[in-house]
Order: C-alpha cells, then structure tokens, then sequence
C-alpha cells in the first residue's frame, strides 16, 4: 500500500511541475496557473510523508507558497496596485521572506524525493538528483543576487543570460530525474497465470 | 551617524530586516537545525554594519521618504547644528560621533542617543570588571576536580582554559574573550556534561560572540525591538552549543542532559558580556528542552540549503534598488514646506540628464515642485517658498508642449553648462514652419544626492530653426583656435545631446497613429540618450590666404602640450576630421541609445584638441583651444 501510495504521490509530483515551470496563456489566461501546482504539491507531500516523515514539514510552507501564487495572478496583482502605496513597503518585506522560502522549500523537497531514491536501491539516481539540487539551489541563488542590479554593465548581462540557461538545464535534468524515480516506484506487471 | 535622522534611518532599517528574519524563523523553526537559526540571524549583523545611506545599500524598504518629512516638518522650525534639512538625508556610517555643540532640541536628542551608547558601554564594562574581579578572587580548582576536566577534554578532543572556582555563582560558566577562565561553582558537584558544554562554548569561542552582541546592544540601545533580537541571538547560541553536546553524547546522556537543563530553570540569569553561561532563564530553557526533543528530527544535510536561504536574505536585506524616488506631477501647490522639501529631496535627480529633465519639465509643466527638485541647494528655500506660496510665478515659457536638448555642454565653473533649447514638439519639422526656440544658458553642478541646474541668463528666443534635435546654423558653436605661425586655424564644433523626452508608445487617433506623446513626468535618474555633432572651420595661411585642406584632430583636456606630446596623441588615438572652410550646423551625424545611453564623458565637449593638416607635403601640428565664452 506504501509503494502505491509513494507511486502516485510521485505521479502528482511530475503533474506538479507542468504547472510551476510552464506558462501557458489563451485569451490572456494562464491555463497552467502556479497555485495548481502547489495544490498537486501538497497533495503529493499528504501522500509521500509516510515514506519520508520530514515531507511532512513541508506541508505548511507549501500551503503558503500557493497562497503567494495566488497573489501573483493577474487578478490579485490588479487588485493589490489599487492599495494604498504605503502598503508597499509590506509587500516587500512579506516577498522577501517568501523568497527565503523558496529557496528552502525547493531544497528540502527534492533532498526527500533523492531520499525516495535511496530507499528503492537507486544510490545513482538519489546522487544525480542531489547533484540537481545542489545546482538548481546555487543558480537560483545567483541569479536573485545578480538580478538585483538594475542597469547591469554588458559583462553582466551575459552572466545573467549564462545563469538563466544554466537554471533551465538544470531544471531539465532535475524534471527528468523526478520522473526516474516515479518510474521506480510503478507498479510491478504481474505476469499473467496460464 | 552624525545626526537623529540618520541614527532613525540606520536603526529603522536594521528593525526591519529583523522582521523579516524573525518571519522566517518562526516559519522554519521546526525545519531548520539550531545550527542555521544561529546563521540565519547573519543579515542582521550585515545590516547593522553597513551605513543604509551608501549608494546600493539602502535595504528593500525605502524608508527616506517618511523620514524626510519627518525630518522637514521638524528641522524647518529649529536651527539644527547638526542637520541640514535641505539635503538629502543619508547615513554613512554606523557609528555615531558629534560634529559640534548641539543648538536645536533634535541635536540634543542626538547627543542623549550618544551619552546613552559612552553609558551603556561604560556599564557593560564595569559589570565586567566586576565579574572579573570577583574571578579573580576564586580559587584554583582543586586535583580532582582538573582531573575531571582534562578527562572530558580529552574524550571530546577539547581545549582547556584556566579554571577557578568561585563562592555564590550559581553554575559553570566561561568568562573572558582574550584569556578565558572557567569559572565553576565552589563547593558543588559539576556534571561531566556541564562541564562540556562550557568546553564547546571554549572552542567556538561563543564569548566573543556575546561581547560583539553588548557592542551592538549599546549601539542601539534606544531600540527595545533590536535588543529583543539581540536576547534570541544568544538565545540560538545557547541552542546551539546543546546540539553540539548532543552531537557528542549517546542514548541515556541526551536525556539526563534535558534533565540537567530542566533544572536549572530557576536560576537567575544576568547577561554580561564576554560571558556564557549554561543557565539562560526559565523560559528560555524550555525552548532549548523542546529542541533537544526534536534533535533527530530536524532534516539532515541543510547546510547548502540554509546557506543559500541566509545569502538571499543578507542581499535583500542590505542592497536596495529602492533609493530613487520619483516625483509626482501634481505641482504640489500650495503644499506644507515640509511636504514640498520631502518631496522635492526624494525626487532629487541623479544625473546631468535627469536634472536637466527635471529642470526643464519644471518650466515646461509649470510644476515648481520639479524646479526645486533641480534647484542647487543654495537655491532650494526660495524654490520651496514658491511652491509653499501656492502663487504662480511668471513663466518664462509659453503653455506648450515644449522639447528639449542641451547644447554644447561642457565642462565649467565646477559643473557642466551649456545651451538648454526648447521648441515645440508638436509643430517642428512639420509643414506648418518652424516654431521658435528658446534658448537659456545653464550650468549644472553637483548637489549632496544628485545635481542641481542654476539658470545663468534669462530665456532668448531664435528663429528659423527646423528641428532642435540635429545641429543647425542659428544656434551657438563653441570656437577652438590655434596655429604654429604658419597656419592659423579655428575648428567649429556644435553638440546636441538629448534624454528621452517621450513615450514609449505611439499615440493612436481614429486617423490613424502619430508619433510617441511627449512625457509630462521627468526622468530624474535617466542618461543622455541621443547624441549629434557637426563641425566646421577654417584655415588661413601666414598672409590671410584661405586654405581648403582636411583637419584632423583629437580632443585634449590639457592646454599646456609640448608639440611632441601633440604628436604622440595625434599618433595614439583614433583621428576626427572635418574638410574646411565649412560650416559647423550645416550637416553632421550622431546616434541614439535608448538601451544604454551616452556616456557623458566620452561626449562632452573637450578644452582643447591636438590638431593637424598637411599644407604643401608639410605636416603643421598645433594646439587648438577653446575660446572663452
């Protein structure tokens, strides 16, 4: 039952990131908003927290990190530019913390699914998706701090354009990673009795 | 910090960057080891020793709007010593010092800020001197009790210090940055596990520690928030020195060592500085037992996760984008002299461009607002007073949408002047003639935060003038002259620059699209963009014959070069020329970059140029200097 319960956690994992790294507008609507991802997220982290009881700490940050998403839509951004300037300060601050959280969640996150690997007998594949982490978390990291600077001379233009195809590569082989580790955890074809 | 303004600005800013680190520690404090809640406090310390008033460092939150106008409403009624509300208020330094006798309530409040930072630390020494000398009256420790100290040295592979013991202290603790003692209770048992705590505050010398956190305490004393954070700081250092314990003890001894702490609940607990001490207060204790609970619980392998988390906190907390303010294009008439001097002071431009822009949409918008954001300081209190007067001026130029380029700018006087041209934008190079320029020489000078324009003349009008983008012969050229007695030379050179005066994107009518609107709101931290030239000259002989030969030349800031030195920049660098006689206006090329702007330096005019032509196989090499205006 835990086997088939981790297989379609990760199911909703692979779903989950179609809809927090892909955007994609009809009529001026994101038909792939963010905050469904987070809600696939959370049902993923309900599902894999027996496997793994520290997933289980990611339940409240994946809550709130949807609840930003949510703030980030269109609707919500129309709706915040009519507050008063003065809250904007607040939102600032509060995206500031959102940002730490980020960084953190993501990190844990696939540090529990490499984790899953492991557990499966595949040393490789936990090290590859540690190894995708790692980097993922350091261009991400980079590309915040370098992209603070408005007016950037040409030199760091490219640094920014070099950091930006690094985090999709690594984002690739991260997604292809997440996927070999769902595809452990199939379930098994029995074969069938003559 | 010299003044109250910037003492509100530093703390302000340091509050809010410990904010936002308590947000995030309480949302990771089941998440995040006792180890990286102690590394997460790293902006924090970053944010109070770097002065918010350095360009760049101005935090998330700009917080110089509100604290001008606190500052304005304030310093306008007082005679301060020690602030000048009509600058542009920054700190640039987070130490305070005094610049003088106090003379305003404010700069009295500065100098009680200062005596309370020489109090605090003078009480924080004595409690120290005290805490030292009552040590210095303990005891050595006895054989057994140093065999028991270098037993749980060496098992634990520690450093040992000099130990004391000591009547009436209540439990272990180590006192000293530079020559540290264990001080240990007289007459009373000590736990092995005691005893390596205290070790563990040894090694990672956590004395230090707690000595930079009484610095900073005084510092900001006046801050109750900040001293807040300051207790959880070394809250997490004693949270954290228990995770070492437990790191290093198995099985049973975690849980006697929860018991040992249990028990100490109840003790008093002083902080002083240059101290640790195992006992940290009854409701600290039980924070530390509730993570000791979660010690296995917390996510392994976090350090590069924890360390990313803490650098993206320390960037957004320290660095800050949000320093340029913009000013509105309501004129603000009839606005509090406060109001009108904050708004004035964040709009300050930050650029030549910029002010030039703002100066000019001033005149353009008849917004008094944007001319006392371009006026020199020296200027300002009369700008204000317009604005404040809610009376119109009379206005040099007439209600139209007004362009606007400067001419021939160059260095002078300290600044940069030139001719500032206005045409409307509406009519020129259209079919219904050539609407009037006007034109007003200006000199722009660096201001504290940015520039300031002074108007040297009154406005003068010209005619005949197609379009003020591109160089033409009715307006201004500056002259160089120069000669080697044989030749007598003058080069004609007239510059255009330009920022960007209008939209983005093209107006659309029902009959069809026109060209992008002009803008209402000025740009005051923008660069030149658009740059033209064109030059011309002549050449005469020894005798007054005119001579049609090509000059080449290269501009030169020092007037005082020998013909070899001449020579040599002729030979250098890259060659202008111009075939001469001609006419500088008539003609003349140029570029416009949007993206990344003119680099101002490159393009001003230059004092001098090295010049040279070749007159019957004969090479004349010569100084060509700019004539006095």
């Amino acid at each position: 039952m835990e086997r088939e319960d981790i297989y379609r956690g990760l199911v909703w994992v692979m779903w989950a990131q179609l809809f927090l790294y892909v955007d994609f507008h009809l009529g001026g609507i994101n038909v792939l908003p963010k905050w469904v991802g987070y809600v696939l997220l959370w049902r993923a982290i309900h599902l894999l927290r027996g496997a793994r009881p520290t997933l289980g700490l990611l339940e409240g940050l994946c809550v709130l990190l949807g609840v930003r998403a949510v703030f980030q839509t269109n609707l919500a951004q129309e709706w915040l530019s009519t507050l008063p300037a003065a809250l904007d300060g607040v939102q600032t601050l509060v995206g500031l913390v959102f940002l730490a959280l980020d960084v953190y969640f993501e990190y844990q996150f696939l540090t529990d699914i490499a984790a899953l690997a492991g557990a499966a007998g595949e040393d490789g594949l936990e090290r590859s998706l540690r190894r995708g982490r790692d980097a993922l978390t350091v261009l991400y990291t980079l590309s915040c701090l370098v992209g603070q600077r408005t007016n950037p001379p040409d030199w760091l233009l490219a640094v920014i354009i070099l950091l930006v195809v690094s985090v999709l590569g690594a984002l690739l082989c991260v997604v292809l990673d997440l996927n070999r580790v769902r595809r452990c955890y199939a379930p098994q074809t029995t074969p069938e009795e003559p | 910090m010299t003044n109250l303004w910037s003492l509100l600005q530093q703390t302000l800013a340091a509050s809010l960057t410990a904010v936002v680190l308590l947000a995030v520690k309480r949302l990771l404090g089941d998440k995040l080891s006792p180890r990286w809640q102690l590394g997460l406090w790293l902006p924090l310390a970053v944010r109070i020793l770097l002065p918010v008033g350095v360009s760049g460092l101005g935090g998330p939150v700009d917080l110089r709007y509100p604290l001008t106008w606190l500052r304005s409403a304030a310093e306008l009624r007082l005679h301060s010593a020690f602030t000048d509300p009509y600058v542009r208020l920054s700190c640039t330094s987070p130490l305070p010092w005094l610049t003088g006798g106090p003379e305003s309530v404010t700069d009295w409040l500065f100098v009680l800020y200062v005596v309370g930072v020489v109090g605090s630390l003078g009480w924080f020494a004595l409690s120290y001197v005290r805490l030292r000398r009552a040590v210095g009256k303990g005891t050595a420790v006895s054989e057994m009790r140093m065999e028991q100290l270098c037993t749980v040295a060496e098992r634990y592979e520690l450093p040992l210090c000099r130990a004391v013991e000591v009547e009436g202290i209540q439990s272990a603790f180590v006192c000293g940055v530079l020559r540290p003692v264990l001080v240990l209770p007289a007459g009373q048992a000590v736990d092995d596990k005691v005893v390596l705590h205290e070790l563990l505050h040894l090694r990672y010398r956590d004395t230090a520690l707690g000595a930079g956190l009484c610095l900073l305490r005084c510092l900001h004393w006046c801050n109750p928030f900040l001293w807040y954070c300051f207790n959880r700081v070394q809250n997490d250092c004693e949270a954290l020195c228990d995770q070492r314990v437990l790191e290093r003890l198995e099985g049973e001894e975690r849980r006697d060592y929860g018991h040992i702490l249990l028990s100490m609940a109840n003790e008093k607990y002083a902080r002083t500085p240059g101290t640790s001490s195992m006992a940290n207060g009854g409701r600290n204790i039980k924070a530390r037992i509730r993570c000791i609970a979660r010690f296995k619980r917390y996510p392994a392998g976090m350090a590069l996760g924890a360390v990313c988390c803490t650098l993206v906190l320390t960037m957004g907390c320290v660095s800050g984008a949000a320093e340029n303010g913009t000013l509105s294009t309501r004129p603000a008439w009839g606005a509090e002299p406060a109001q009108a001097l904050t708004l004035a002071l964040t709009g300050r431009p930050t650029t030549v461009a910029g002010a030039l822009d703002t100066y000019a949409k001033g005149l353009v918008e008849r917004n008094p607002l944007c001319l006392a954001a371009a006026a020199p300081v020296e200027d300002l209190p009369q700008a204000l007073e317009t604005v404040s007067s809610g009376v119109n001026p009379d206005w040099p130029l007439p209600e139209e949408p007004l362009d606007w380029r400067v001419y021939n700018l160059r260095e002078s006087d300290g600044g940069y002047r030139g001719t500032l041209c206005f045409q409307n934008y509406e009519i020129a190079g259209g079919s219904e003639g050539d609407p009037p320029v006007y034109t007003q020489e200006v000199l722009i000078t660096a201001q504290p935060g940015g520039y300031g324009v002074k108007a040297l003349g009154e406005f003068e009008m010209v005619a005949g003038i197609n379009l003020i983008q591109y160089p033409n012969v009715k307006l201004p050229t500056l002259h160089y002259t120069g000669g080697d007695g044989k030749i007598a030379a003058q080069l004609d050179i007239q510059t255009v620059l330009g920022a960007k005066t209008t939209e983005d994107s093209q107006q659309s009518t029902f009959f069809g699209s026109s060209g992008p609107a002009l803008r209402t709101e000025p740009l005051p931290h923008n660069p030149f963009v658009t740059y033209w030239d064109s030059k011309g000259g002549t050449l005469t002989a020894d005798g007054g014959k005119v001579l049609y030969r090509t000059l080449y030349f290269v501009p030169v800031e020092d007037t005082d070069l020998t013909l070899e030195e001449l020579k040599s920049v002729l030979g250098d660098k890259s060659n202008g020329q111009v075939d001469i006689p001609s006419r500088a206006g008539d003609g003349g090329g140029g570029f416009t970059d949007e993206y990344q702007g003119v680099e101002l330096e490159e393009y001003l005019v230059p004092a001098a140029y090295a010049a040279s032509c070749t007159v019957d196989g004969v090479e004349h090499v010569f100084l060509l200097v700019r004539e006095e205006e």
